[in-house]
């Protein structure tokens, strides 16, 4: 008995060194081989999707450098990437104020404006350290069948009047962008949002908290809860239900008015292992007939107006920066949000707790 | 015996974990302001009460359903006890977010639920029963329920058989049994249950977030944020680090009074 275990024991361990042995030769000879590959780090889902196409297929017909999109886009992990000086990414996406944040915190370095076209993109699109790969925007989506054109609130204000426009409200459980559609439906005009008197915000979000049903967290759940009827206005990124309605999806209405216009930016880690290749598929992303393709499959696009015209129609319609759109629209102040991200999360934390 | 496993967990587990947590207290100097700053947070207090109040309620849940199922998995025969206890694992292995949007489902206007109730007459109209704390519970304790059984059943089969048939033979009818032998000879396995499933509950972070509504805001939910988005990691460790003194406390408790060794299923003498 003990010496057949033994000779079953040899067997199994002569099997698994063996396994082991082909897996690392299996590693070794494709390394040899193959070219190089970057890494791309974005939001992952339909981002990563509409990357692909838009850029890593075309960067490596141009290169021959492989793009490997990796998800999701988290200032924190690049953060302690940066620290522990192991940098997987060569291109960081940035999103909102976290690119200041990244840029305060020295996490990525200076573009090299040799290789990165900056000259046609718009002011509010680049700086020396990141360029817009995505304008993106938080917007207020509605269930179309059940409420039509009729009774839905148009603007914030309207959005806070749940007497007038009776209905199940959801909000994102955050402070950014609520503090600023608090302000827009307390009266103040767009252009003197920022900087944002907490005082006021908290006070006209008192009076819309008891008919908000649903305090969202996760990017799916408006469009999921408009389409299961669980809600019938909420704020949204407008991303999303881009993606349902050219799936075929007709029962989700977007109201741009008062919206805010936000920036997902990508940037090089410093300490990157490829910096040459990452600035050039930088400079690619805003190239106009790759973020056109890019905003076919999202409708984020980049700050070269250029971009814009290489759009099929049916997403003109949903691309912020269609003049028609972003002039109803907010521009989310970054600065503001870097100097006050914290005081203004302490402050929601309470206030949504009690 | 045990070095290998005790460098391992120093190495991997402790030191990184410790690291993180002395955040907490130097930043890089000495400093006390992340506790000031919590001790001042109004929403730390609410969040810390509705931590262990969900999680008081998921384990009560858990043993009051969780503790006739495992009585009666010890009266199956060997077969069908093993594919029930399978059921029990798989189901800890499919993954937490896929369940918890199937509770959306299911809980939501459109779901299940509201369509049955709507159907027998119980509710005149269709209702959301998301949002609030009845849908953080129930999937919550589906989620945990196998934590708080699997005690319980081992517990139970560690019983001297020879306890009951002397019960027997000197005249105890089947409830007697159960009620003055296997009752009392169960409780240090509950016992067990019970704990694993109120410190697995008080760092979930999943399910309050999409699940919860306002009154369901739970401690990891700020952790994450502090971590994720503000990157103030120092006052994320002294969040955690109260968190984990927290749960330091009930292990002492449970150890004061059931001794430790209980949770590896050690011997019970």
């Amino acid at each position: 008995m003990a010496s057949s275990d033994r000779r079953d024991r040899r067997e199994f361990l002569k099997a698994t060194a063996g396994a082991v042995a082909l897996t690392a030769m299996g590693k070794a000879v494709p390394a040899i081989a193959q070219s190089k590959t970057i890494v791309f780090n974005d939001s992952g889902g339909a981002s990563a999707e509409a990357g692909k196409v838009a850029f890593g297929d075309p960067f490596e017909a141009q290169t021959g450098v492989k793009v490997k999109i990796t998800a999701p886009a988290q200032v924190a992990k690049l953060k302690a990437m940066v620290q522990a000086r192991n940098v997987e990414w060569d291109v960081a996406e940035l999103v909102s104020q976290e690119h200041r944040l990244a840029i305060r915190e020295g996490l990525i370095q200076k573009l090299d404006k040799t290789v990165v076209d900056v000259s046609h993109l718009t002011p509010d699109s680049h700086d020396d350290y990141s360029v817009v790969f995505g304008f993106y925007s938080t917007a207020m989506g509605y269930n179309r069948q059940k409420t039509g054109d009729g009774k839905r609130p148009k603007n914030w204000q309207e959005f806070w009047d749940a007497k007038a426009f009776p209905g199940r409200r959801a909000l994102r459980n955050h402070p950014v962008d609520n503090l600023e559609f608090a302000l827009l439906a307390d009266g103040v005009p767009a252009d003197k949002i920022y900087p944002i008197d907490l005082d006021r915000a908290f006070k006209s979000l008192d009076r819309i908290k008891q008919h908000v049903a649903v305090w969202w967290k996760d990017g799916a759940q408006p469009a999921q809860m408009l389409l299961d009827g669980e809600v019938d206005f909420t704020s949204g990124w407008h991303g999303r239900f881009f993606a349902l309605a050219m799936a075929g999806e007709k029962r989700i209405g977007v109201e741009w008015t008062g919206g805010m216009l936000k920036r997902s930016w990508v940037g090089v880690p410093v300490g990157a292992p490829n910096p040459k290749e990452a600035m050039q598929l930088i400079a690619l992303m805003v190239q106009p007939k790759n973020s056109a393709k890019y905003a076919e499959g999202i409708s984020y696009i980049c700050g070269d107006p250029r971009a814009y015209d290489y759009l099929p129609d049916k997403v003109k319609e949903w691309v912020v920066t269609n003049p028609s759109i972003k002039s109803r629209m907010v521009l989310a102040d970054e600065d503001w949000w870097l100097e006050n991200a914290e005081r203004a999360q302490q402050r929601w934390n309470d206030w949504i707790a009690s | 015996m045990a070095a290998p496993a005790v460098i391992f967990l120093a190495g991997l587990f402790v030191l990184p974990v410790g690291q993180f947590l002395l955040g907490s207290l130097f930043d890089p100097a000495f400093t006390l302001k992340h506790y000031e700053r919590l001790a001042e947070s109004r929403a730390f207090l609410v969040v810390i009460e509705n931590t262990v109040r969900i999680s008081a309620t998921v384990t009560l849940a858990s043993l009051l359903l969780g503790y006739p199922v495992a009585f009666r998995i010890t009266t199956f025969n060997p077969r069908l006890a093993a594919l029930t206890l399978l059921a029990l694992v798989l189901s800890v292995w499919i993954s937490l977010l896929v369940r918890n949007y199937a509770w959306m489902v299911l809980l939501g206007r459109e779901g299940l639920l509201s369509a049955g109730l709507l159907r027998f007459g119980l509710i005149d109209q269709k209702q959301s029963f998301l949002y609030n704390e009845f849908a953080v519970i129930l999937a919550m304790t589906h989620v945990l329920l196998p934590f708080m059984v699997i005690p319980i059943v081992a517990a139970m089969r560690s019983i001297d058989p020879s306890l009951i048939r002397a019960a027997e033979g000197m005249g105890a009818r089947p409830l007697a049994v159960l009620r003055r032998v296997v009752f009392p000879l169960s409780l240090p396995g509950a016992a067990t249950g019970c704990v694993l499933v109120f410190i697995l509950a008080l760092g979930f972070f999943v399910t309050p977030a999409i699940i919860g509504g306002r009154g369901q805001i739970m401690v990891a939910m700020l952790i994450e944020g502090e971590v994720n988005e503000q990157l103030n990691w120092g006052y994320a460790a002294a969040y955690a680090t109260t968190l984990l003194v927290l749960t330091l406390a009930i292990f002492a408790v449970f150890h004061r009074r059931f001794g430790m060794q209980r949770l590896w299923g050690g011997a019970t003498k």
